[in-house]
């Protein structure tokens, strides 16, 4: 028997080393004498081998066949205008596909909402109160510019959800000056989900309760959980970057049941947890008088057989929905919260979901499946519902159309009251499954949707009742007060309707501001249309627009055609006065290419760059202002175990 | 059988090349050459990188463009294709330093998602075997090594400036990549042994 004279992991070391260069003659002997000793070791060098041949059996991969058409068209662009303006042409896919990768993904989500979680309510997060501390008098720019703000937002790594503030203390003109580095957060456990959250809400008035949306168990669809979320530890948001701990979510629990359907709702700082009245189901009011085809049924929680939250922490109050649009929110109050949705094995349209808090279940509050929830103002749902135009371009008056009045423009009363619908089958305890009248509203939606054309209508609708009053003044379709009720942001034109999406999306038309109290008073919509600003954006297939409290300034984004993900925001000054673009006061952002989310509070503006500009990743950003003096900062620390991008 | 791609052909219209620019410049040829002859490796690398081929795609545009742009840089032609290589690792290990970071992410996003292509779909079945599997378990760095060094045929020096290590670094990550490869399709093997099992199993009449 030969005699080893290396260990097992020199061993394998020289097996792995031998596949690619040659080994000296006392190394080769070495491994040999080894292998005679060893099987273990010399099995592991035969898998080496083997690997290798399996690597280079792996199928080729052929590139896709448009790749030199649009790398070509970059290139050009690189050459005619140079590096400032390079960037990467949008993918023809969406945003959803680069999450399908196997690799770790975290996710970061902007909180909308309020600030740190924690007994009293807070500033709201995202929230500036810009103090210019340089002269400001002499130049249009100070650097730095001091600021006092806090940004939070919410980083989820599988199922675990932390909270990271960071503070923002001062901001320079372009972000990248030496004496302005990235800020960096500080991180705390939150929850932990069955799936990844897509998205989380925080109530406006309870700190503690936060609404997060995630995938179902089964990938049948998202489920909507409430979030018990206990009180910050003492001193964490605020706490320098240097002197953070930040402690891995899984550490830190910190999710307290919510009171389950069955059991009595403990006392809330929220208002309505002391409202006994539970949302009926009511549909939008039918034009002939008859009450609309009964609501679809609330989408039930989870069946009791689906896991639960590893925190035995949260309330599912509705799942196997599809969510529909960018708008879900509290009402200013935190006594409601709104979104849009549609059952997710369904083919029909989405409705209006309200949940309250203390309820065990949201309900749908409309059933025609084609209203959009886009915002709260004067403690109802602003809602947009498209009405199908017949070949020669006018709103139709077809049978379906006139079961629901609301969408006819022939009878288009300034308010209506519809009967109210509670059908058992609507009730938080239901079936998942749609019932007859569920299916009558999916062959209404079908009969509407087919014809592919159409004309927003907006609405305003009582959350408790479903009682819904058209709006005459307004033909604009997702609009958006401002928080001070001056201002009005919608779409004026057509609508397409996309069977893909099950979705009506802009057509031939314009976004547009135009006075709310105006909107509000108007018989008609002409009066409105010959004041409304337009909006000096081409091309508008998909949007979000955000107004900061004071309604001088509006957040524009603009979704890339080719890839609905990617998009050019922009931040408008407003004048006071008319509602158009302020042509004084320069732009403070310019079609500046963000991912799709964005928050807009007082004085600041947080948005997320795609990856791929000048070699960089994607970082948050984050643009405060105070008059005519802008600066940015970035993002630098997202979290416990998270990798820095730093360019 | 040409397993990365690197011998797909490729040809560019005439209307496609880089004419309508004011001045065609020496960049413009060079990538133009470039891309004719590595596109096809490249963008096999980053999809095998990724795991991902329509951000491969996106991520070979980047590549070729921060080539155009860094064309002074490259100071021996002969070299062109293992600094190609460079700007490629790079922009691959950055593309996945983000996807740890960031993702930006409105309310919903699902409804305004498109579906993948069948590109996409037919693709993803190749990138989805137990050596992917385990090839994307292993470390970033040795996956690209071990990418590079087998199925790309990079040579040791090549090796080492596109992953812009030493050689010595180069070869002792290669080294380390074969163990972690090893490890992780062990270990790929067992799970799969161990459902089969447990399918059997629960096949089995009672």
């Amino acid at each position: 028997m030969s005699r080893s004279t290396i260990s097992h992991e020199q061993a394998r070391r020289l097996a792995a080393r031998r596949l690619d260069e040659e080994l000296s003659s006392s190394d080769l002997a070495a491994l040999s004498a080894h292998f005679d000793d060893c099987l273990a070791c010399s099995a592991t060098a035969a898998g080496y081998e083997a690997d290798r041949l399996a690597l280079r059996a792996l199928p080729p991969i052929e590139p896709p066949r448009d790749l030199w058409a649009r790398t070509s068209v970059a290139l050009e662009r690189e050459h005619l205008h140079g590096p400032a303006t390079a960037r990467r042409l949008p993918r023809r896919w969406g945003p959803v596909a680069g999450l399908a990768s196997g690799l770790a993904v975290v996710l970061v989500l902007v909180i909308v909402g309020t600030g740190p979680f924690g007994g009293a309510p807070q500033r709201p997060i995202a929230q500036a109160t810009p103090r210019v501390v340089a002269s400001a008098g002499r130049q249009p720019v100070v650097t730095p510019i001091a600021v006092d703000s806090q940004v939070s937002w919410v980083v989820t790594k599988g199922p675990d959800l932390s909270l990271v503030t960071a503070n923002v203390t001062s901001v320079c003109p372009t972000g990248d000056e030496p004496g302005c580095p990235p800020i960096a957060g500080v991180s705390k456990g939150l929850a932990s989900l069955p799936t990844a959250a897509s998205a989380v809400t925080l109530s406006p008035t309870n700190g503690s309760e936060a609404i997060a949306a995630a995938p179902s168990v089964d990938q049948a669809g998202t489920t909507l959980y409430v979030l018990d979320v206990k009180p910050a530890p003492a001193g964490s948001p605020g706490t320098s970057p240097a002197s953070s701990t930040a402690v891995p979510a899984s550490s830190q629990p910190a999710i307290s049941p919510t009171p389950a359907a069955s059991q009595p709702a403990a006392p809330s700082a929220s208002p309505s947890a002391r409202t006994k009245a539970s949302p009926s189901v009511t549909p939008l009011p039918s034009a002939s008088g008859e009450a609309s085809p009964p609501a679809s049924p609330s989408i039930a929680p989870p069946a009791s057989g689906s896991p639960a939250p590893s925190a035995a922490a949260t309330l599912a109050i509705v799942s196997n929905v599809t969510l529909v649009g960018d708008e879900a929110a509290y009402s200013p109050d935190g006594q409601w919260f709104a979104f849009s949705a549609r059952p997710a094995a369904s083919t029909t349209g989405p409705d209006i979901y309200v949940w309250r808090p203390g309820q065990p279940a949201a309900v749908a509050i409309t059933s025609d499946h084609g209203t959009v929830f886009s915002g709260w103002v004067d403690g109802q749902i602003l809602a947009s519902r498209a009405i199908p135009t017949d070949s020669s371009g006018s709103p139709s008056a077809s049978p379906s159309a006139s079961s629901s009045p609301a969408a006819s423009p022939s009878a288009r009363p300034s308010s209506a009251t519809p009967k109210p619908s509670s059908s058992p089958a609507a009730g938080p305890s239901g079936p998942a499954a749609p019932g007859p009248s569920a299916s009558a509203s999916a062959a209404l939606f079908g009969a509407l949707a087919s014809r592919a054309m159409a004309t927003p209508a907006a609405f305003l609708i009582q959350p408790a009742t479903g009682q819904a009053t058209r709006l005459t003044g307004l033909d604009g379709w997702r609009p958006v007060v401002d928080p001070s009720g001056r201002w009005v942001a919608y779409w004026a034109g057509s609508l397409a309707f996309d069977p893909a999406s099950l979705q009506w999306q802009p057509a031939q038309g314009r976004l547009e501001v135009a006075s709310w109290p105006a909107v509000k008073a108007a018989p008609d919509p002409s009066s409105v249309t010959a004041s409304a600003r337009v909006l000096p954006f081409d091309d508008v297939a998909d949007w979000d627009v955000s107004w900061d409290e004071a309604g001088s300034h509006l957040g524009v984004w603009i979704a890339d055609t080719n890839n609905p993900g990617l998009g050019s925001l922009s931040l408008l000054t407003i004048d006071g006065a008319s509602g158009a673009v302020s042509s004084v006061t320069p732009q403070l952002l310019s079609a500046t290419l963000a991912e799709r989310g964005f928050t807009l509070k007082d004085g600041q503006l947080v948005w997320a760059s795609p990856p791929g500009q000048d070699g960089n990743g994607s970082h948050l950003s984050v643009l405060a202002w105070s008059g005519p003096n802008a600066g940015k900062t970035t993002i630098q620390s997202l979290g416990p175990g998270v990798v820095l991008l730093l360019h | 059988m040409d397993p990365i791609g690197q011998y797909a052909q490729l040809s560019i219209p005439a209307d496609r090349h880089l004419t309508g620019s004011p001045a065609r410049t020496a960049a413009d040829a060079f990538v133009e050459e470039l891309f004719q002859k590595h596109h096809g490796e490249i963008y096999a690398y980053l999809a095998r990188m990724l795991r991902d081929p329509e951000l491969a795609a996106d991520l070979t545009q980047d590549a070729f463009i921060k080539a155009y742009k860094a064309h002074a840089t490259l100071e021996d032609p002969a070299h062109a294709r293992a600094w190609l290589y460079q700007i490629a690792h790079r922009v691959a290990l950055d593309e996945i330093r983000r996807r740890k970071i960031v993702r930006f992410l409105p309310w919903t996003g699902e409804s305004h998602g498109t579906a993948p292509s069948a590109e996409h779909l037919a693709l993803s079945g190749r990138l989805s075997s137990d050596l992917q599997r385990a090839l994307a378990r292993i470390p970033e760095r040795q996956r690209a090594a071990l990418l590079l060094a087998e199925l790309h045929d990079l040579s040791g020096l090549e090796l080492a400036a596109a992953l812009g290590v030493s050689h010595v670094a180069a070869r002792a990550l290669l080294t380390r990549a074969r163990d972690s490869l090893r490890r992780e399709l062990a270990s790929e093997r067992a799970a799969e042994a161990a459902a089969e099992a447990e399918a059997a199993d629960r096949s089995r009449p009672r």
